[in-house]
Formats: C-alpha cells, structure tokens, sequence
C-alpha cells in the first residue's frame, strides 16, 4: 500500500522551549513545570477556562495541539469525524496516578481522579477543537515514528480520516516532552513528506528546514583529469573503458616505474601555454583554471556580469609542488630558495589565482577536508545561493600530484603497485590522481534565463563526521553512512529513488569495507547501480569530489552509467558488485556521489533530473 | 532569527585562557615573534594524544573545549575551523623528512596530521561528534568564511549551536619565510608600542580563538552577532569606505550609531595606511580600538579581534591597552571590527549588545 499524508503543522515542547515547525517561538528558562506550562498559556494569548482544571499531561498535550493548530489548520475543510487523533507516551498518566494516590490518604480528589487515564489528553483536545474521528492512545517505552507512520497512514489511506493529529505527549515530574504533528491528505508550501524519518527529524529537534529553501541547479561543467582534458574527452574514455593510469613522467621522484598514478597528459609547459600563465605557477592553479574556465563557458550564463557571482574551491596541498622545490635549497640555508615557488604555497593562492582569471571576485573561499574537500565546496556554493547571497557559483576543486601527498599515501601503505581494484575483494590499495572539476551551481531565477536546459539540480547533500580514526574509517562505516542518509532526507527521497551511486571507491581494503558495510545497511535489498570511477581517474583527492560531481552530473543528462575497471570478485562482507560495462541511455532520474576523507570527514551529494 | 555568542575561549600570546583578567596586565615582549602561551593541556586532553599532537592541534582541542565548558555544551550541532596555513608544524617536519631521507624510511604520523581539517577533526574525534564539520582555508578570509558558514546552519535550522574557530601557528620556517618576504619588521620591537614604530612590517602571532554560536536566546550569551561580511581586492579607499557603510545599512545602522571599531592595524606602515584614511573619513567621529599588538599579525587574527569584541560588550568594560584615543560611549553596545589582510581581502563583523 503507497503511504500517504503530509506533515504540515508540528510542534515540540521540550526543555523550557516551545518550537513550531522547528522554528523555536518561545523560551521560559527559570520556571518549573506547572508555571512553564501556565507561562506558555498565557504567552500565546490562550483563552479556555478548562485550561486550569487539567492534570500537566492534559495541559501540556492541549498546550501543543493549540499552538500545532493556530494559523495552519483550516478546520473548515473537514467534518469533525474525518479529523482523528492518535497519541502515545511511556508512562500513561502516571504523573497524576501518583498524585491522585498521595490525595488517598487525606480525601480522595474527584478532580485528580478524572485524570488518572491517559486518553483524557486525546478527550481534552476533542472536545475543544470538535474532533469526533478515530482517537487512540497508546504506550510504547519510546518514540515509534514507525508505528505511528503506518498507523496513521492505514487510516489515511482506506478513508477513515481525512487529517490526523498525532504524536508523543509524556510528563512525569519534572520530565516532559510534547511533539505532535498534523498530517493531511493534501500538500501545502510549508509541508514535507509523512514518513517515519521526518516525524523522527521533528521529534528530535533536527528540522529540514532546507526542503523549503530554493532549488539550485547545475548549469555548466567542466573537468581535467588522466582521462582526458575535457568533458567530452573524459566521456570518450569511459565509453572506451579507457583507463588513465600508468607510470610517472612529469614528477621527479624515485617511485617512478614503481608506483603507478593518473596523470594528466601535459606538461606543465604545455598546461603554461593552453592557460597563458606563467611556467613558475603551481600545477593545481593550472589545472584548475582549465576545468573552471570550462565549466562557465559551458554554462553561458547571459549577462554574467550583472549577477552576483562567487568562486568556492578546494584543495589538499595548495601550491606545495612549488614548495617541495624552495625547501630543497631552504633546507641548506634558510636565507636561499627562490620566494616565488613558496608564494603561493597556501590553498586559498590557488583559489585565487583562478578566480582571478575567472574574474569573479563577488566572492570567493576555499575549502579543504582532505579527500572530501570539493564535495563540501560544492555544496557551500549550493547554499550561498540558497541563502541568497549569490546567484551563480563556480564550485569544485583541483589537485595535482605532488612528492608531498604521494608519499605521504606511501607511508601509510595504502598504494596499490598496480592497477587499482575497487570494490574487489582482492583489491590492494588506491592510485593516486590529479586534475580538476567544476560545476556551475545557479538559482531557480539564472536557471530559467538560460538558452538551455541545466544539466540537473543539487537535491541533497550532507556532510558528517566518523570520529573514529584520523585516517582509518570505522568498520560500519558509520560517518558514510550517516553523509548518505542524510543526504537522502535532504532531497527527501528513498534510498529505492537512488538510480546511480558513483562511490567513493578508493581500492583501499578499509575505505571499500566500510562504505561496503554502510551502503549494505542503507540500500539492503534495493541496491542501485554502482562504481568507482577512480578505477579511471586515480584518486584526484581534493578534486575527486569536483570531478566525480561533473560525472555525475553527466550521468542524469545522458543517462549515463560509468564501469568499474577490473572489478573480477565480489567482496566477502557485501551482496553486491559494481557495474562492469559501460551504459548509456539509461532512464537515470537521482545520482548519489560519495567523497569521504582523512579526519572522518565523509560527505555525500545527490543530483537529480529536472 | 536572532544569533548570538554563547561563549568563548583564546589561546593566544596574551592571558586569554580560562579565568584570567581581561588584558589588565598585558604580556609584553621584545622581538618580532609573538608565541602564544600554552595552557595546562593535560586539563583538555590525554597525556598520550598531547605527545602526538602538534602545537596547532593542542591549541585548538584545548580552546575549543574550553569554549564548549564556558557554555555547558557537550556536543556541538557542528564544528567549523578556518586556518591559513593549517598544520604547518606536520607539513614542514614530513616535506623536510621527504627531502632529507630522500623519500625512504618515511614515519607516516606527520603526514597523517598535516591535512588542514586536523583541528576539526581531532575536535570531533574526541567529542565523539558526528555533526557537520568543515575547514576553511582561504588566507585573511578563512575565518570569516567559517563565520558565514556557521550563520547559514543556523539561519538553515542545520543546527542549535555550532563551534566555530580560526586557530593558526607560527613555526620557526614560516617565521623565517614570511620574514623573507617582507611581513614583519627587520629588527626588535616593543610589541605593546608596536603603532609608534612608523616603520614596515609586522609582528608574527598565532593563536587558536573559538567561539559557539547559537540562535537561542540565554542570560549568559556574550554578544548577538549581527553578522559578518568579506570583500576582495576593492578598487580605491572611497570603495572601502561603501562597503562598511552599506554593511551596516543591512543592520539599520549608521556609523554613528557604532560605539567602537576595532581595527586590524598590525604597525606596518602600508597596511596601517588603510585603517589611517579611514580614520580620517568614515572612522573620524567613533572611538578605536586595536588589538595585533597583544596577538600579532596571522591570517586568522580576526578571531581575537572578535574574542575582544565578545567580552568587551559582556564586561561592558574596554581595556585600557586596546583603546587608540578615547572612548566616547561607555559601556559599547555596537561593536565593529573591521580587518584588511595585504589590503586584498577586507571583512567587516559586526556584534551587538544582547
């Protein structure tokens, strides 16, 4: 049976506070319970005089209902038995049990007596409002947003209510918590989706309040990577399972012939000439200023100079290949080295530079969070352009191959010395990558001034953290698993919607693991299609997230679906495989890109069909 | 919606750190480098994790706890750091091992803490805090930029309350660069005398500054932070000179209304030129305050700055060693702070009385 209903009211009551549709209305530090629920009444103007004979529970519950209902509930609409109510608590009204049975030894209060029954809450708020549909109260030890769901749903659904109140009302001394929630058959322009994970979103304070903010759009993209030195290049590659890895030419270094990486073909010479800047510049400035020029020539945004238009970037080293050569000569004597190679040794130069020759200069910063550092720019520059600070931004990431960070991914002995397996269970380790990827991020209003159709929107995105190791990711894999779920919630989608998830799928045992493990415990028995485009690309670090999201991008518009290189068996702790062959024309309508890094920082993006 | 400062705590190179007095006894020193001085970090964390971190890091987890403890919050609604350089201490002892031991036998922990999201990371590693967390890295701005971030959560409904920090360190080879290039003075001087020099250059700082931003209202808050704004390479002075006067239009507010702007003059002719224009134009009728003679000179500076704002208008008291002239309106209830870094990335903050 296909749930239905929408929540379009809420309220929680809860540590002195009283919140409406998450936003919190008002706030009553030094009280105790009897005058915090008296204050609440007589904040909100409320005029009942059954107000004052109610047990807490009564008043607490009448309170939330009132404030759920004020301005939102079109009563008119219904006939009082199409509305019902449906409540819950741990305690029933122990609260008043226990006073009524202290009144036992003196003089038996009538009054507490009318009370010792939880569904008088449910009666309180019936007769004031003229409710005469199905009511119910029922006791569980916790919030069950899943009982209630289907509950209220099944009622929904065969007709019997038309709208419902329902939620979790609980006061025993001087513990209390009210939340409850008014679900309609109909839409409205504040309302999300009834589903268990919203009721529980509300309950705990934690309110998409985003799902109403504007849509952001993906107008333009651009990419430079080992497989090619453009977007149409790259797409030819995938089409050709054409891997970009191989031995080191440009780098100095005596791992080359040993450990094999994804080069971008030209030389630094050759990256001076197509950009026009000088030879001396940082690699990652060079290949950032390809992917990004390319990006916003793709989006031919008309009339760019009249909008608001910002640069967000990121990076893991900055200009470090520049750096390694000052501190050769530095090392010696800390009066030598060539300043010009240290200038621009931070990361905020490179974003810099480029902006520069992008010139926008309305706004511009950088990010880096290791390996998931342009996933977390890309959708910064989503929500400036959802808070309305700008109106196009120009969002992604570079990295070139350093000594530095190949080391350093050396010392950890998590580099594969051939091909990298992701998703294998024979995999060995990761190759590294570099290059760059940008989209170009517009609001609903640039998006419709454009000659063609953008490629997709920005639906959701999240970022969370593992907090379980600097560089190891936890066995469940609990941070990517939380970026992937709430990223989901924040398109308000199901994992069953997600048509396509281009992994983070480095080809190290313990990344592949725990995103295995998390991608198991979200998408069990609905698993989308999968890969790992770094069996192409290498691991670009902070450009993964860049150039992964243009994949991605791509993969909505052309109904793309990307192979997974050298993919042979299936992991032990897993029951799926990546996708093999490469597919196009595919009906493709949501695209989850995963970018998870050192420091637990672990993000996930979703891009969606307009 | 209303944000305010619910707390804050400094490492830097002044008495900043836990109970002490608010800059009544400021720490003076002879030279051109400016450490920040270490709390009793075994308050903060483990014994074993303080050998493995780098001084950055230690800063960092100690201010932001402590900022935590000051607000009675356990586990923040995010964690936002903005640093320059990053863990510059780890990159420069594994690029030097690199070199030297001509890239064999490498020891991997440098590298693991050289990427710039550490202090955030070891943050939420020993909160246990699985909320957002990002780092921002773009030079004079990068703290602003956390700042914007933590404003957007919260205007987002993303989060109650959001920690949010710019922490930065001074090794001796970036001290040894930056001097080659030119940002600090060539000789000794007096850091608390650092504006009568007339002469190029700065002082180097460092320091770790956090701070919990909530849109709760509470008794104890500091501040209400009205919000903060960045801008990049303007053309001219009379440019400047806009962007602060529309800034304060979005809050209602003229210049005049503001009853203290704390300025980034850092004691380098050139860069102090800027602050001297204004001074003479948009700044000639409000009191003036400084601070990077008690921090020194650092892409994430403005973090004091803000800490000093924050319990300005919280003490309702202005210490005597910030105050460049006079101040007119006692207590101040409008704070601006108002930094230029190379006169390339400008960011105005503004807070007000709760």
């Amino acid at each position: 049976m296909t749930k239905e209903g929408h929540i379009t009211s809420s309220c929680v009551i809860s540590s002195n506070t009283v919140y409406k549709n998450g936003k919190h209305l008002f706030i009553n530090t030094g009280a105790d319970v009897p005058d915090f629920l008296n204050s609440i009444y007589k904040y909100f103007d409320l005029s009942y005089s059954r107000f004052y004979k109610m047990d807490s529970l009564s008043k607490l519950g009448w309170l939330a209902s009132e404030i759920l209902l004020k301005d939102t509930f079109e009563k008119d609409k219904y006939k009082p038995e199409d509305v019902g109510l449906i409540l819950s608590n741990a305690n029933a009204s122990l609260d008043t049990d226990m006073k009524y049975l202290n009144s036992v030894s003196e003089i038996p209060s009538p009054s507490l007596f009318v009370y010792t029954l939880p569904n008088i809450v449910t009666g309180e708020i019936c007769i004031r409002n003229n409710f005469k549909g199905e009511d119910a109260f029922f006791i569980f030890e916790n919030f069950n947003a899943r009982f209630l769901e289907n509950y209220v749903s099944n009622l929904l659904t065969s007709d019997i209510l038309q709208a419902c109140i329902c939620g979790w009302v609980e006061l025993v001394d001087e513990d209390y918590k009210a939340a409850l929630f008014l679900i309609e058959k109909d839409k409205s322009d504040e309302s999300i989706s009834f589903t268990k994970e919203h009721l529980n979103m509300i309950f705990d304070n934690k309110k998409a309040a985003s799902a109403n903010l504007p849509e952001v759009y993906i107008a333009g993209v651009g990419v430079i990577s080992a497989i090619g030195n453009n977007v149409a290049e790259c797409i030819t590659a995938f089409e050709h399972e054409k891997a970009g890895i191989g031995d080191i030419t440009h780098m100095q270094t005596i791992h080359r012939n040993k450990l094999p990486v994804a080069e971008v073909g030209f030389t630094n010479e050759e990256l001076a000439q197509i950009t026009g800047l000088p030879v001396d510049i940082s690699r990652t400035t060079m290949l950032g200023v390809i992917a990004a020029k390319e990006a916003l020539q793709d989006a031919a945004i008309p009339d760019l100079s009249s909008l608001r238009t910002g640069f967000v970037s990121a990076n893991t080293v900055g200009g470090m290949d520049k750096s390694e050569a000052f501190f050769i000569p530095f090392l010696a004597d800390n009066k030598r080295g060539k300043l010009r190679n240290v200038f621009d040794h931070e990361c905020g130069s490179v974003t810099e530079a480029i902006a520069d020759e992008l010139k926008i200069k309305d706004y511009m910063t950088t990010i880096s969070t290791a390996c998931s550092s342009s996933a977390n720019s890309i959708f910064y520059g989503a929500r400036l352009i959802k808070n309305g600070l700008l109106d196009v931004v120009v969002a992604g990431g570079a990295d070139a191959l350093t000594k530095f960070t190949l080391n350093g991914f050396n010392t950890l002995m998590i580099l594969d010395k051939g091909f990298c397996k992701p998703f294998d269970e024979n995999r060995q380790g990761l190759n590294l990558g570099e290059g760059a990827g940008y989209v170009v991020l517009v609001s609903e209003k640039v998006a419709k001034n454009l000659n063609k159709q953008p490629y997709c929107k920005l639906s959701g995105y999240n970022n969370s953290n593992d907090a379980y190791h600097q560089t190891a990711s936890s066995p469940d894999g609990t941070g990517s698993y939380l970026a992937m779920k709430g990223a989901l919630e924040k398109a308000n989608l199901q994992p069953s919607d997600i048509d396509y998830i281009n992994l983070h799928g480095t080809g190290t045992p313990n990344n592949d693991s725990a995103e295995g493990t998390a991608v198991k415990r979200l998408f069990d028995s609905v698993y989308p299609a999968m890969s790992s485009t770094k069996s192409f690309t290498g691991h670009t670090l902070g450009a993964s997230g860049g150039i992964e999201a243009v994949f991605s991008a791509l993969a909505v518009k052309y109904g793309l679906i990307y192979p997974n290189l050298r993919f042979e068996t299936q992991m032990k702790e897993v029951s799926f495989s990546p996708e093999t062959k490469f597919q196009k024309g595919k009906q493709i309508n949501h695209v989850m890109s995963n970018s998870f890094g050192f420091g637990g920082n672990c993000s996930s993006l979703i891009f969606s069909k307009i | 919606m209303k944000i305010y400062i619910r707390s804050t705590a400094a490492v830097s190179p002044q008495n900043t750190f836990g109970n002490a007095d608010f800059l009544i006894e400021p720490v003076e020193y002879y030279g051109t480098r400016l450490a920040a001085i270490e709390p009793d970090y075994s308050k903060y964390i483990d014994p074993k994790s303080i050998r493995r971190m780098s001084h950055v890091i230690k800063m960092g987890v100690a201010s932001a706890k402590e900022c935590l403890n000051q607000a009675g919050v356990e586990i923040p609604g995010a964690i936002i750091t903005g640093t320059a350089f990053g863990c510059l201490e780890d990159t420069v002892s594994f690029l030097t091992r690199v070199i030297e031991m001509d890239e064999e036998l490498l020891p991997p922990t440098a590298f693991i803490q050289s990427t710039h999201n550490t202090v955030a990371a070891q943050i939420a590693l020993l909160l246990k805090c699985h909320q957002y967390n990002n780092t921002f890295v773009h030079k004079g701005i990068s703290f602003e930029s956390a700042l914007l971030d933590a404003v957007m959560l919260l205007n987002e409904n993303e989060a109650d309350n959001v920690l949010v920090g710019g922490t930065e360190e001074l090794t001796d080879a970036s001290f040894a660069i930056l001097t080659r290039l030119s940002l600090y003075k060539r000789w000794p001087v007096d850091n608390l005398s650092i504006f009568n020099t007339r002469s190029k250059g700065s002082i180097g700082g460092e320091g770790a500054v956090f701070f919990l931003l909530t849109d709760k209202e509470n008794e104890t808050n500091l501040a209400e932070f009205k919000g903060v704004q960045t801008f990049y390479k303007p053309e001219n002075i009379e440019e400047v000179e806009k962007k602060i006067i529309s800034f304060l239009k979005q809050y209602d507010l003229k210049i005049e209304d503001i009853d203290l702007v704390i300025t980034g003059k850092n004691g380098d002719l050139k860069n102090d030129d800027i602050y001297d224009q204004l001074n003479q134009s948009v700044f000639s009728n409000v009191s003036l305050a400084n601070f990077k003679h008690l921090c020194g000179e650092y892409p994430t500076a403005s973090s004091f700055g803000l800490w000093l704002a924050a319990n300005i208008i919280k003490k309702g008291d202005v210490p005597a060693i910030v105050i460049e002239d006079e101040v007119k309106t006692d207590p101040p209830k409008n704070v601006l702070i108002y930094n230029h870094y190379f006169n390339t990335y400008h960011s105005l903050m503004l807070l007000t009385a709760c």
